[in-house]
C-alpha cells in the first residue's frame, strides 16, 4: 500500500510563477465571494454607507471576511491558502508550517499593500518594493519580509 | 548681561504678549450684535424672491467709489455654500465648517460662532418670534435650526429629512410663524456608485412651526412611493420614481395663501409629474393648488456623466433641465391695474411667465442655449419700478445638451409684462490663462434702483445699469486677499464666483468669491465692499 504524505522541503522555495499562479487563484475566488457576498448583502445599495463614512470600512471588512472565509480554514491547519494548497505551496518559518500570528501579519502586509494604490500616490512605491523584492533572486517579497515567512514547494512522498 | 538690558527685554517681551493678547480679543470677542433691524433677512430679500435690495444706496453715479473694506476667510472647503443676512450692525454667514457666525458689518470682526451639527449648506432666514430674533438654516445632514441672532445659542434642531439621502440646498422662507423648508437629495450623486439601487428619495417641502421646530406638514414633488422596476445581477434592485428634488428658495404668496417652488428632475425611471414643474402648495396645509411641468420625460443622475451605459443611468439621459432659481412672484401696471406675475427661470435658458391663480403659462421666452449648469442656473432679480426682471444665463461650454444652438451667456433684461427683451449684456471672455475658469453667469443677481449686481464663474463681479445694461463697475475677485480672520493655516482666496451671488446692504455689498463644486475654480473668501463717501463727487 502506498499512502501519500505531504512535507515541506527546506532551501527549496517555490516557483516564482507556481506563486504567482496561486496569488492569482487567491485573489480571483476572492474576490468572486466578495462580489457575491457585496450583492447578497446589500451593502452598497442603500444610501447610508455613501453618507456616514463607512464606505472604506465595510468594504474592508467585506474583503478581510471573504479571505478569511475562504481560506481560513486551510491556513489554521496547514499554513496554506486555497490557491497554495491547490498548487502545493506552504507558508512556512524555519521549515515548518508558519504559526497562525505570523499569517495573519503576512495576510495584513499583503491586503495592506494591495489596497495601497487606492491611498495615494507615495505609498504607492511600497507597492513597487513589493513586486520588485519578490522578482529578486531570492524570491523574498515585502510581505514575506514582514512576516518572517517564506512560500516552499510541497512534495509528495512515499511511505 | 546688564540690569537694564534685562529690564528692557522684560518690557519688549511684556508689551508685545500686551500687543498680541490685544489682537486676539479683538479678533475672537468683538462685541455682540445689538440690533435686530434686519435689512437684508432672506435669500429672496423679501416672501416674493424678487432679490431686490430697496435699502440699497450704491447707485450709478457712486458705485465707483466701492472699495474693498474687508475680507473674511471662510472655513472648510473650497465650495462655500451659504448667503449671508444682515442688520444694522451685523452680518451672519455660515461656512462649510459648520459655523454660523456673526461679524461686525464694518470690520468683519467676529462677534460670535455657533457651531452646527453639519457643513451650513443653505441661505439665512431671520424670523422674529415672541420678540426674539431668530436666524433660521439648512444643514448638509438634513437638519434645520434655530439661533438666536442677539447670542448665537441655540432654540432648536430638527432633522428634516425622511430618507437617509436627503440633505437641504435651498434657502427655508420664514413667514407668519412658519418655516418652509425646501428638500433636496444626494442620490443624485451616490448614483454614480453602480452597486446602487438608484433611486428612493423624492423632493419636498416641508412645513415646520418655527417657535419649536414641529412638522406642520409635508409634501413630496412625486405623489407616488417609489417601487421596485428592475433588477441587475440577481440581487441590486432599481426603483422608481425618485428625485424632482427642490434645491431652491420656496416663494410665498401672501394674496393666494400659496407657497410656490421648483423641482428638478427625476433621479430613475418612470418620469413623474413633479419634475422639473412650478408648483403651488396651499400655505396652511400643504395640499397641491396647482403644479405646471416644463421639461417632461426628464431622467437623469450623476451616473449619466461617467457613461450613458452605467447601470443608474436612466436610459432618457437628462436633459437634466431643473428649476434651480426659485420662481419670482413680480408685480407690473398690466391693463386691468397692478397685476401679480409668477416669473420662472430653467436650465434650458428659458424664462416662464405663469398665472399665479391658475398656474396657466402666461409666455416663455429663450434667452440662451441652455445645459445641465444653466441656462437659467441659482435665481434671477427683478425691478419692477423699471417693470424689469434680470434673468442672469450660464450656457457654459463645458455643460452642454445636445442643442445645435450657439451659447449665449449673459445679462438678460426681460420686460415683465411682454416677455421682450430690453436689453442684454453678454459676458466678457476673462478665461485666457486661468485653469478651471468658465465664462458664464450662473450665481444669482441683485438688483436696487439703479443698478444690477452681476457675478461670473470667471471671478468678475459687475454693476450693470438697470435701465439700459451698461457695465459701471467690475472687480476682479479670483486672486488671493489678506484676511482679517488669517492664520498660517487658513488664507482667504478667491476663484469662481456661483451658487447665491451678491448682496447688498445700505451703502455695502458682500460677495463669496470661490465655488469649486462642478469644476469651477474653488475658494474661501467673504468679499466687503463699501462706497468710499470721500471719493464721490458733488451731485
Amino acid at each position: 500500500m502506498t499512502e501519500v504524505q505531504s512535507q515541506s522541503l527546506s532551501g527549496q522555495p517555490a516557483a516564482k510563477m507556481r506563486r504567482i499562479a496561486a496569488t492569482g487563484i487567491d485573489a480571483i475566488i476572492t474576490a468572486g465571494l466578495v462580489v457575491l457576498l457585496t450583492l447578497v448583502s446589500g451593502q452598497f445599495e442603500v444610501a447610508a454607507p455613501y453618507l456616514d463614512g463607512t464606505l472604506v470600512l465595510r468594504a474592508t471588512l467585506l474583503v478581510i471576511g471573504s479571505y478569511l472565509l475562504l481560506h481560513g480554514i486551510f491556513l489554521l491547519r496547514s499554513a496554506q491558502t486555497l490557491g497554495k494548497k491547490i498548487l502545493g505551496l506552504q507558508i512556512v518559518t524555519d521549515n515548518q508550517a508558519a504559526p497562525f500570528w505570523r499569517l495573519m501579519v503576512r495576510a495584513g502586509a499583503l491586503l495592506s499593500l494591495a489596497f495601497i494604490p487606492v491611498v495615494g500616490y507615495p505609498l504607492q512605491a511600497l507597492h513597487l518594493v513589493d513586486i520588485l523584492l519578490f522578482l529578486l533572486p531570492a524570491g523574498l517579497a515585502l510581505h514575506d519580509r514582514l512576516s518572517g515567512t517564506e512560500v516552499v514547494r510541497l512534495v509528495a512522498r512515499s511511505v | 548681561m546688564s540690569r537694564n538690558t534685562i529690564c528692557y527685554l522684560f518690557y519688549a517681551i511684556a508689551g508685545l504678549l500686551a500687543l498680541t493678547a490685544t489682537q486676539l480679543a479683538w479678533a475672537a470677542n468683538c462685541e455682540a450684535p445689538k440690533s435686530t433691524e434686519f435689512l437684508a433677512a432672506s435669500w429672496g430679500q423679501d416672501h416674493r424672491n424678487t432679490r431686490y435690495q430697496p435699502n440699497s444706496t450704491i447707485n450709478a453715479r457712486n458705485v465707483e467709489t466701492l472699495e474693498l473694506a474687508w475680507v473674511f476667510a471662510l472655513e472648510g472647503g473650497q465650495a462655500p455654500h451659504s448667503y449671508p443676512i444682515a442688520t444694522k450692525d451685523s452680518l451672519y454667514i455660515g461656512t462649510q465648517a459648520s459655523k454660523l457666525i456673526a461679524l461686525d458689518r464694518a470690520s468683519g470682526c467676529t462677534r460670535w460662532t455657533y457651531s452646527s451639527a453639519d457643513s451650513i449648506r443653505t441661505g439665512l432666514v431671520h424670523g422674529r418670534l415672541n420678540q426674539q430674533d431668530l436666524i433660521f438654516f439648512g444643514t448638509g445632514n438634513g437638519d434645520v435650526e434655530a439661533v438666536s441672532a442677539l447670542s448665537g445659542e441655540q432654540l432648536w434642531s430638527v432633522d428634516a429629512r425622511d430618507h437617509d439621502a436627503q440633505f437641504i440646498t435651498g434657502t427655508p422662507v420664514f413667514h407668519d410663524g412658519v418655516l418652509y423648508v425646501p428638500i433636496s437629495s444626494r442620490e443624485v450623486a451616490i448614483a454614480i456608485s453602480p452597486l446602487y439601487g438608484c433611486c428612493t428619495s423624492r423632493g419636498a417641502v416641508a412645513a415646520f412651526d418655527a417657535a419649536t421646530g414641529q412638522q406642520l406638514w409635508r409634501t413630496h414633488t412625486i405623489a407616488d412611493e417609489p417601487e421596485v422596476t428592475g433588477r441587475r445581477w440577481l440581487f441590486i434592485e432599481s426603483w422608481g420614481p425618485s428625485g424632482a428634488p427642490v434645491w431652491s428658495a420656496p416663494t410665498i404668496d401672501i394674496k393666494r395663501n400659496t407657497l410656490l417652488f421648483g423641482s428638478g428632475e427625476n433621479y430613475s425611471a418612470p418620469a413623474s409629474q413633479g419634475s422639473d414643474a412650478i408648483t403651488a402648495l396651499d400655505l396652511r396645509t400643504g395640499a397641491k393648488r396647482w403644479s405646471q411641468q416644463y421639461t417632461a420625460s426628464d431622467n437623469f443622475n450623476m451616473a449619466c456623466t461617467v457613461n450613458k451605459n452605467h447601470p443608474n443611468c436612466p436610459k432618457e439621459n437628462g436633459p437634466d433641465l431643473d428649476f434651480g432659481a426659485p420662481p419670482v412672484l413680480a408685480r407690473f401696471d398690466g391693463p386691468r391695474g397692478p397685476q401679480d406675475i409668477i416669473l420662472a427661470g430653467q436650465k434650458s435658458a428659458e424664462v416662464h411667465a405663469i398665472d399665479p391663480e391658475t398656474g396657466v403659462k402666461l409666455w416663455s421666452r429663450n434667452i440662451g442655449r441652455g445645459g445641465y449648469l444653466g441656462g437659467v442656473h441659482w435665481g434671477m432679480a427683478t425691478n419692477e419700478t423699471l417693470g424689469l426682471l434680470y434673468a442672469p444665463v450660464s450656457d457654459i461650454r463645458q455643460a452642454p445638451i445636445g442643442s445645435t444652438q450657439e451659447p449665449a451667456p449673459g445679462m438678460y433684461a426681460i420686460d415683465i409684462a411682454t416677455g421682450q427683451v430690453r436689453w442684454q449684456t453678454p459676458t466678457e471672455d476673462h478665461c485666457a490663462g486661468r485653469e478651471r475658469c468658465m465664462n458664464g453667469f450662473s450665481a444669482a443677481p441683485i438688483a436696487n434702483a439703479d443698478l444690477v449686481f452681476v457675478a461670473g464663474l470667471d471671478g468678475w463681479l459687475h454693476a450693470l445699469r438697470a435701465d439700459n445694461g451698461a457695465r459701471v463697475w467690475d472687480f476682479d475677485t479670483w486672486r488671493e486677499f489678506s484676511a482679517v480672520n488669517e492664520t498660517d493655516e487658513l488664507k482667504a482666496s478667491g476663484g469662481s464666483i456661483d451658487v447665491h451671488g451678491p448682496l447688498l446692504v445700505e451703502d455695502q455689498l458682500f460677495i463669496q468669491s470661490g465655488y469649486g463644486s462642478f469644476g469651477q475654480q474653488g475658494g474661501n473668501a467673504l468679499l466687503a465692499f463699501r462706497l468710499t463717501p470721500s471719493k464721490q463727487s458733488n451731485p
